[in-house]
């Protein structure tokens, strides 16, 4: 397991480097468009361009595609099998992309911040979001004996990545953002919808994949963090999807309401 | 208006309960089977009448039926079946013979041989409880590896083995439903007794059908029976002896074996009797409350091996020539299985299937023909090895009909079973006797004879019960079925007659002797008696089968009716509470509205209407009756009384419906519309603001997708399973919403996570007791008992430590909140005072119950006797007492209040009241729960704190909200906080009810039902008595302590009325009807529940798991319905009451 993880890293290291020179361009060239269109319209966008936005979801979508199905696959694994050694594969591929992508959207957007301060927040929210997510999970009646915590660990660590870490990059530490975005369901602009969207989405597809557990159909994908993983990466998928539309459809500031 | 307001909602809360309790009893007519049972009784004349014998004259009309009759037995069994008993005389009369018994009573019932003649003088027949197939079979029989509880019963196994054919094993498979009295029926009568009966369990009726032991008194037999009393509730005056010994008591493992055990061997001695039965009841009771995997299971069957070996010994020392054993037959049957966890009931096939081991005292000479042996051998395991041949299936219908074959008695008149082959040729005598001077030219030929002569008596028999069932029932078989069965019964008979014209030849021949003519003839009578066995056999088979779908059909008719009637009664409580609603919107504008609130007031429960509708209605019926009953009169007396039987049910069905009409269809339409126009001439912004506070908003809408998410996992029976999970699960989701919210307008955040946390440690401890843990379900006592008989003593006292710290604890903190909330609230000094007395009082006397079990569990130190019984029976006792003392002193002092006190807030009133009534019942209900209990009360206690506490969210919610603003500027909808809030409340506390119920260790079965806590405090076993305690511990925390404490939801919210000034007065006027609401909404979310449950039962009616899952689920889910109105009814009638009184001082 341990050499196949490192492998991964080695396969990613190529990607990375390609996605790296990809996303710096990208990120310019956006930069370029948001100074443009500030000139235009002053007060009312001021986040990056859509194709940037565009870019950074198709990314992180691609990266969870990549790391639960892709990767898995090249190696011979899947989620139904291997749950926790699938769920660390994927989280070495999106936990990396997933920082990477919206730490450079910051990084050169119009209103930048140090970049040291978006992954530190990154990797701060990771643990924290992880312990909620967790303790949340055994609110909603997760097993809490000892054979399922490392799924439960696993599952947790996912939904911060997917749901946690990218709002603690963008948002920082500034508890009316949060408050707005993850209890009101108001995001403004297209970079907070990029983020509340999928959010709910992995949120809203973790619990509904919750459904089938119970039943006795006794497939193997009904055991606990499989079928909630499952939701949880449909859900975020369908979100990406969704706030990609959104992009193209109401591409200004829409106050778009999810719930 | 008070006085009329109170009458009006009592009413109404009366007229939902009649709504429910019809509905329930109409579904339940018709979804729990029912059959008739007819009064008729099998007689030995009656045999005469079969075709056996009796078509056959029609056939030759020359002789008469006496002679041919005689000639026809002489043929078929007289030839050479010589007594072989020195002490049994052989007497020729009419053609038979006639055995007389060694104890020669030839008073006015001879016991001459009846219909069959006798094989066996002597059955012994001992009947283990639950005792499941893998139990006896050998364990190489099963797949996997071989279990602890398998092959304990050795002595079975050893004697199948090296008894060659005089001993068998057979797969036992009972009917559901799988309980002991139901099976006992069975066993005895020969038939399909239904699930109605299962309420009788604990209380049985003789049964009234005929049935073996009722035959066998008849014709003289001595019956002696020892064991579970369930006996003698059956056969109250048949058995000769008894000694019948308490089955209730489910901890007690113990006294019944031992007593069995005591009696049974003098009495195997004495030679009065005939039958013997001795019914064990230790692994049932073992299984119920520690699980067959348990160490205790096998050490009872262990038990159970040694007292069958002695037995066995001691059959076998009489068993020679002329000893008094010598035809005796050995029965070891288990009545029904059961689960792994020690459930039955239903018709699993772990339920279903148990074993009969049968051994004949002699060994049957003969060996069945290879073509009746594979017809009825189902199950064939390693066929290669000859040490285990294979077990066959032996359905448990047809025991009676075998006894009866095997004793010599009629079969009983409502069997329909057929006489199984293979143990009828267990028994010896059925084979034609090797003597010197007849040599048995065939003896397999010899036993063919006699067996289709039986089977023929047997075929007509349950011919003769199908056709007196099909005219005598009210519900018939299906005609085409009939018909089949019946074409099947001519087609034996026909082959039948064919036989007997053979046998004629045959028997003439006999006397010229020509041996080589008679070899032929025989072959040929071989074949033909096969196929006249096989033939009887598919009509037996055939009648069975169709009996079975017959009394496994449900009255389709009456559960459409009930469900009908379930179903509009969720549509008047909807409407009921629409109304409701609305008059509090619409009257609070004005006081000139009088007149209006009046109307309205009686819009909510019109009684006037309803009862002119249904006076109509009921003349109508009336006089359709007497017409019906006076010309039914005339035509037959059953016809009448069965016809005034389904009228009176029809009428009261056609009143509750007229009566629904009248309540849903106002007279008077447009006043509604009225006050609906009044408050849009009110202006835009009211019209709107009233839209926005009535139109469903968002928790509505979620209470509505839990309520219906919760629905739905009712249609399935893996929902159902795990629905403490699936209600867990809702209820975080629902604390998840109320985070959001709380985050929404910053405050109470912490309260909402508490919730969540709370929710962390009830799904913790519910999970720990919804598996059954035959340690923790267990009451505390039992558990010692476990413990100390399986783990070491240090062990258990580090879990007895464990447990009085997980107890103490949350016992002192329950008296501290207890006390801190009254202190804080109460008025009443003396009922503060009463509180804080009686609550630590009651709670020391727990602690010291449970101390002392726990002492004297693990033998630390030798606790006198006295003191001993003291904490065992006086503490718990004390404690009853307690809490009725404190419930009567709270409702007299609140009563009483009412009249006396001046315009303090009845409010508090009424908070105090539900503090006080369910602190007292707290102590009670602790009591029952046993140890898990002060854990789990206080977290819901905790868990309703923050429930209550979050109501408040909404108020501020709306508050900051323009609209809101507006509302409360134009004093519209202040008072309700719209219908979302109150159904969206009685959602949740409704989830938090039904998550109480699994989370304290229930489950929806009745083998869920916690017997031992019926005897905690008590030895003696009084049904009443015992009864309520078992109700309360099943319903006590999750259906009556919600219903009391609703109220306190309704004045969470009315406090925060009061907040403002200017409503307090009208707030108070309006509290009853507040309280209604709170009390309609709760009822309504059951109402949908019970309904969907109704729903799903009666559409997977024919799914592998009803009896098991399904059924006790509606059962449950119906019973707890009738619960919760009837103590709505007793809340409203005592609140109200007291509002009512208070509004007339002012």
């Amino acid at each position: 397991m341990y050499i196949r993880s490192n492998s991964s890293s080695l396969v990613q290291f190529d990607c990375w480097c390609c996605v790296w020179r990809l996303l710096q361009f990208f990120a310019a060239m956006a930069d370029q468009q948001t100074a443009e269109l500030r000139n235009d319209l002053p007060r009312v966008v001021d986040g990056p361009s859509p194709i940037a936005l565009f870019l950074l979801q198709g990314l992180c979508g691609a990266a969870v595609v990549v790391g639960m199905k892709a990767l898995p696959d090249y190696y011979g694994m899947n989620l139904v099998a291997h749950p926790v050694a699938t769920i660390q594969l994927s989280l070495a591929v999106t936990l990396p992309t997933v920082i990477v992508a919206h730490s450079l959207m910051m990084v050169f957007s119009s209103s930048p911040r140090p970049a040291w301060r978006c992954i530190g927040g990154g990797l701060i929210s990771l643990p924290v979001g992880a312990l909620l997510a967790a303790l949340l999970a055994l609110a909603f009646g997760a097993p809490a004996s000892l054979q399922y915590a490392s799924g439960t660990f696993h599952w947790a660590c996912l939904m911060s990545v997917l749901v946690a870490l990218p709002a603690a990059i963008v948002l920082g530490s500034f508890w009316p953002d949060w408050q707005r975005i993850f209890a009101f369901t108001r995001p403004r602009g297209g970079m907070e919808r990029a983020i509340c969207i999928p959010a709910h989405g992995a949120v809203i597809g973790a619990w509904i994949g919750a459904f089938p557990m119970p039943l006795d159909w006794e497939r193997p994908w009904q055991e606990w963090p499989i079928s909630c993983t499952y939701g949880a990466v449909g859900g975020y998928l369908i979100g990406l999807t969704v706030s990609m539309l959104l992009l193209f459809i109401h591409p200004r500031d829409v106050r778009s309401k999810v719930d | 208006m008070a006085v009329d307001a109170r009458c009006r909602i009592v009413g109404l809360f009366c007229y939902i309960l009649f709504l429910h309790s019809l509905a329930i009893i109409f579904f339940t007519r018709g979804f729990l089977l029912t059959r008739t049972e007819l009064p008729e009784f099998s007689t030995c004349s009656d045999v005469a009448k079969s075709g056996c014998f009796g078509k056959y004259t029609a056939l030759s009309d020359t002789a008469s039926s006496v002679n041919l009759t005689e000639k026809i037995d002489k043929i078929v069994e007289g030839e050479a079946f010589f007594s072989q008993d020195d002490g049994i005389r052989k007497a020729v009369e009419g053609g038979r013979e006639e055995n007389i018994e060694t104890n020669r009573q030839s008073d006015d019932k001879p016991s001459s041989e009846c219909w069959t003649k006798p094989a066996i003088k002597r059955v012994i027949i001992i009947v283990i409880d639950a005792l499941r197939f893998d139990f006896v079979a050998p364990s190489s029989h099963f797949p996997g590896e071989s279990q602890p509880w398998m092959d304990k019963l050795r002595v079975l196994q050893k004697l199948y083995k090296e008894e060659n054919g005089s001993a068998r094993i057979f797969k036992f498979v009972a009917d559901p439903p799988t309980t002991t009295l139901q099976r006992l029926k069975g066993l005895t009568t020969g038939g399909l007794p239904t699930f109605v009966d299962i309420g009788d369990s604990f209380g049985a009726p003789a049964i009234v059908e005929d049935n073996l032991i009722y035959q066998l008194v008849q014709s003289g037999k001595k019956v002696r029976m020892m064991g579970d009393d369930t006996w003698m509730k059956l056969f109250p005056s048949h058995f000769s002896v008894a000694h019948p010994f308490d089955s209730f008591n489910v901890k007690d493992l113990h006294t019944v074996d031992d007593g069995v055990i005591r009696e049974i061997f003098p009495a195997l001695l004495e030679p009065d009797w005939n039958v013997l039965i001795a019914h064990f009841l230790g692994v049932d009771h073992v299984g119920h409350i520690f699980g067959v995997e348990s160490p205790l299971m096998v050490e009872k069957l262990e038990q159970y091996d040694r007292v069958i070996e002695d037995i066995v010994t001691v059959l076998k020392n009489q068993s020679g020539p002329g000893g008094s054993h010598e035809d005796t037959m050995l029965l070891v049957l288990g009545d029904h299985g059961q689960t792994l966890h020690g459930d039955h009931g239903g018709g699993t096939s772990e339920e279903v299937d148990t074993a009969l081991f049968a051994l004949s005292m002699r060994e049957s000479p003969g060996r069945l023909p290879l073509d009746l042996q594979s017809s009825t051998c189902t199950i064939n395991t390693e066929s290669n090895r000859d040490q285990s041949p294979c077990i066959t299936t032996f359905p448990q219908l047809d025991f009676a009909s075998t006894m009866a074959a095997l004793l010599g008695v009629p079969f009983p008149f409502g069997s329909v079973g057929r006489v199984n082959t293979e143990l009828y040729a267990l028994a010896a005598s059925t084979w034609p006797f090797k003597s010197e001077d007849h040599p048995p030219e065939d003896p397999i030929r010899m036993w063919m004879e006699r067996y289709s002569l039986v089977l023929c008596m047997n075929s007509w028999q349950v011919k003769r019960y199908l056709d007196t069932y099909s005219t005598s029932s009210i519900r018939g078989f299906p005609t085409s079925d009939l018909a089949y069965v019946q074409s099947l019964y001519e087609k034996a008979l026909v082959n039948i007659h064919s036989l007997y014209m053979d046998h004629i030849q045959m028997g003439t021949n006999d006397s010229v002797s020509d041996r080589s003519k008679f070899k032929e003839i025989s072959d040929e009578t071989t074949i033909n008696l096969l196929d006249s066995i096989q033939d009887n056999m598919g009509y037996l088979l055939a009648a069975a089968n169709l009996a079975r779908t017959q009394w496994t059909q449900f009255e389709d008719e009456w559960m459409a009716i009930g469900l009908f009637l379930l179903i509009i009664s969720m549509v008047v409580q909807g409407v009921a509470l629409k109304r409701a609603l609305s008059l509090s919107v619409g009257s609070r504008s004005s006081e000139d509205k009088n007149s209006e609130i009046q109307s309205n007031l009686q819009e909510l429960f019109p009684v006037k209407r309803m009862v002119m509708a249904c006076g109509v209605v009921a003349a109508i019926a009336g006089v359709i009756l007497g017409f019906y009953t006076t010309t039914g009169w005339v035509e037959s007396s059953l016809f009448a009384t069965v016809i005034a039987g389904g009228q009176v049910y029809t009428t009261l069905a056609a009143v509750a419906l007229v009566s629904i009409i009248a309540y849903v269809f106002p007279a008077r339409g447009p006043r509604v519309v009225q006050s609906d126009q009044n408050i849009y001439a009110k202006g835009q912004t009211v019209c709107s603001s009233y839209r926005e506070a009535c139109i469903p908003n968002a928790k509505l809408s979620m209470a509505i997708v839990f309520v219906g998410l919760h629905a739905c996992g009712l249609l399935s029976n893996s929902y159902i399973l795990s629905e403490g999970q699936v209600v867990c699960f809702l209820l975080a989701t629902s604390g998840i919403l109320y985070l959001r919210r709380a985050i929404q307008s910053c405050c109470k955040v912490p309260q909402a996570i508490l919730l969540l946390l709370l929710n962390v440690g009830m799904a913790s401890v519910g999970l720990v007791q919804i598996f059954k843990d035959p340690a923790t379900v267990a009451s505390p006592s039992l558990k010692d008992e476990h413990s100390s008989a399986s783990n070491s003593p240090q062990l258990s006292i580090t879990d007895s430590c464990i447990a009085l710290i997980t107890t103490v604890l949350p016992l002192s903190s329950l008296v501290w909140l207890i006390t801190r909330r009254a202190r804080k609230l109460f008025t009443f000094r003396s009922l503060y005072w009463a509180i804080a007395l009686t609550i630590p009082f009651s709670y020391f006397l727990l602690i010291i119950h449970w101390f002392t079990m726990d002492i004297a569990s693990c033998l630390l130190l030798e606790i006198p006797q006295s003191f001993m019984e003291f904490s065992r029976l006086f503490c718990p006792q004390l404690v009853y007492m307690a809490s009725l003392m404190l419930v009567i002193f709270t409702i007299i002092k609140i009563a009483l209040s009412t009249r006396v006190s001046v315009l303090t807030s009845c409010r508090h009133h009424i908070v105090e009241g539900i503090v006080a009534v369910v602190a007292g019942l707290s102590g009670t209900i602790l009591l029952l729960l046993g140890r898990k209990g002060p854990m789990v009360v206080l977290l819901a206690a905790l868990e309703i704190w923050c429930l209550l506490d979050l109501q408040a969210l909404d108020f501020s919610n709306d508050n900051a909200t323009e609209t809101g603003k507006v509302l409360i500027e134009q004093g519209v909808g202040s008072n309700g906080v719209g219908l979302g809030s109150h159904f969206a409340v009685a959602v949740d506390w409704n989830l938090v009810a039904v998550q109480l119920f699994f989370c304290t260790g229930h489950r929806c079965t009745f083998d869920g039902l916690h017997f031992t806590a019926a005897f905690i405090g008590f030895d003696e076993f009084y049904f009443y008595r015992q009864g309520a305690l078992l109700a309360l511990d099943t319903f006590g925390s999750s259906h009556i302590l919600p219903v009391i404490g609703l109220s306190l939801l309704v004045t969470a919210a009315a406090a925060r009325m009061s907040s403002q000034p200017k409503f307090s007065l009208e707030g108070d006027r309006f509290f009853s009807l507040e309280v209604a609401k709170g009390y309609l909404s709760y009822g309504l979310v059951r109402t949908i529940l019970t309904t969907v449950t109704t729903i799903c039962v009666t559409l997977q009616r024919r799914h592998l798991m009803v009896w098991g899952l399904f059924a006790p689920k509606y059962v449950f889910d119906a019973i707890g319905l009738l619960v919760i109105d009837g103590f709505i009814v007793i809340t409203v009638v005592l609140y109200v009451s007291s509002f009512s009184g208070k509004l007339k001082m002012t």
